[in-house]
């Protein structure tokens, strides 16, 4: 099971149903703001890892479907946790080592829009990784990767 | 392995290769375009395409992009062949209006006069737009335009990009994908106090890109730059916006693949790839 500190995805996403889908603003796993800058880093490196797992797919240099249903499964996971838990107010960047920018909670729902593109993409990617349509999955990793794309853009600051 | 690849390819590449493409000069203005990255700047967010008004925020000021669009009154419809040339590679308007180093005809003097026309073929081509342009707000004296022929006089320097013996095509076709259409040097070389990109640190990175956010080196340094990526990788960024740890790029790069890397050619992202990883490698 991938763990994030001291937590599962497991755990991140039973507290994202017991809080709710739609929570109005992010509830934290922890009241520590550099531990919650941790579990995001974490949980975002581990989906860049799914990624990286599908593109390889995607591109016959290696990996089974098996790996792509699993990097889909991550994917989904995590995009579910985006906006209910890993985006709590004080995590900006300057805080820690926060790459987040203010703009986020400047425009929470603007960002609420760019988060739900990846869950929308995801859900995508993890139905083509079921049916094992090697077109489709190469569709919808290319959609899930203008998602991270589209979000980075405008939400996070370059290292 | 290669036809593999190109099934998923979800970029109109005919329009790119097509046999009709290289025969009809806006077709092959439009790679052009997308190629040079003019769209980006040139439309606002939620504005018209072309008609300009987006706000560049640098150092130096904010900048507000002119419409591009043929309309006579507000854009470039009236403009001839010679005077878009002009524009395009010595930075000077029709009426003799010396640009802002902002427009990045520093980098258009490479274009070849080929690229320059087809490029005015596929402009003249888009719907024009009534649309008038806002000045710019910048602070003094970079504001001032009567200090930018001096400006000229000690950064620019204007024309193609010289043979280079002893490289292949491929890497004279990636520099000028790089160095001229692409502009890349303009948010990954730093600049100087008075905006002149430092050609000592070409593509080293710089700490104030685009909206002051920083933009990192793309030379194959090992540590600081791309120098332990495979060509691959940075095709693949290129197409897709993936670094190679499965992280995508955002910071503007996101709208750079967008709209411009993922719709070239599979050999002429190659031949970038070749020319960056060929490049001295700068440190931190």
């Amino acid at each position: 099971m991938l763990r994030i500190g001291t937590i599962t995805i497991g755990s991140l996403i039973a507290a994202a149903i017991a809080f709710g889908a739609h929570a109005q603003s992010p509830q934290p796993t922890s009241q520590d703001p550099s531990e919650q800058i941790a579990q995001r880093e974490a949980a975002m490196k581990e989906m860049g890892g799914a990624m990286k797992t599908i593109s390889a797919y995607v591109k016959n240099e290696g990996g089974t479907i098996e790996d792509v249903r699993e990097g889909a499964a991550t994917i989904d996971l995590v995009s579910a946790s985006i906006v209910p838990h890993l985006f709590p107010a004080g995590t900006e960047a300057g805080v820690g080592s926060s790459d987040a920018l203010p703009a986020i909670w400047d425009d929470w729902s603007g960002f609420e829009q760019a988060a739900g593109a990846l869950t929308t993409a995801s859900a995508e990617l993890t139905a083509a990784a079921e049916s094992g349509d090697r077109a489709a999955i190469a569709a919808a990793f290319a959609a899930t990767g203008r998602s991270c794309g589209g979000c980075h853009e405008t939400y996070r600051a370059e290292k | 392995m290669r036809a593999a690849r190109a099934a998923w390819l979800v970029v109109p590449l005919a329009l790119a290769s097509g046999s009709g493409a290289a025969a009809d000069p806006v077709a092959r203005g439009e790679y052009v375009f997308d190629a040079a990255g003019c769209a980006g700047c040139h439309t606002a967010p939620d504005g018209e395409r072309l008609a300009g008004g987006r706000a560049l925020e640098t150092p130096f000021g904010t900048f507000r992009t002119p419409n591009i669009t043929p309309d006579p009154e507000h854009g470039i419809g009236g403009w001839s062949d010679a005077d878009f040339v002009r524009a395009m590679r010595e930075g000077i308007g029709p009426d003799g209006t010396v640009y802002f180093p902002a427009f990045p005809y520093t980098s258009y003097t490479g274009m070849t006069e080929r690229d320059l026309l087809d490029l005015k073929a596929y402009l003249d081509a888009q719907p024009a737009v009534a649309q008038a342009d806002q000045p710019h707000e910048l602070d003094a004296p970079y504001g001032w335009r009567f200090l930018l022929p001096a400006w000229r006089l000690l950064h620019f320097e204007a024309g193609e990009l010289p043979e280079e013996p002893g490289r292949d095509p491929q890497w004279h076709r990636g520099r000028y994908l790089v160095r001229a259409l692409g502009h890349c040097g303009e948010c990954h070389t730093p600049r100087n106090r008075l905006g002149a990109m430092d050609e000592d640190r070409f593509l080293g990175g710089s700490e104030a890109g685009p909206e002051g956010r920083p933009v990192p080196n793309i030379t194959p340094h090992p540590e600081a730059g791309i120098g332990s990526w495979s060509p691959g990788d940075v095709t693949f960024l290129l197409e897709t916006g993936m670094l190679p740890d499965g992280d995508f790029v955002g910071g503007g790069m996101n709208e750079v693949v967008e709209a411009s890397t993922s719709r070239l050619t599979p050999e002429d992202r190659a031949a970038i790839a070749a020319y960056l990883l060929s490049l001295p490698p700068i440190g931190p």
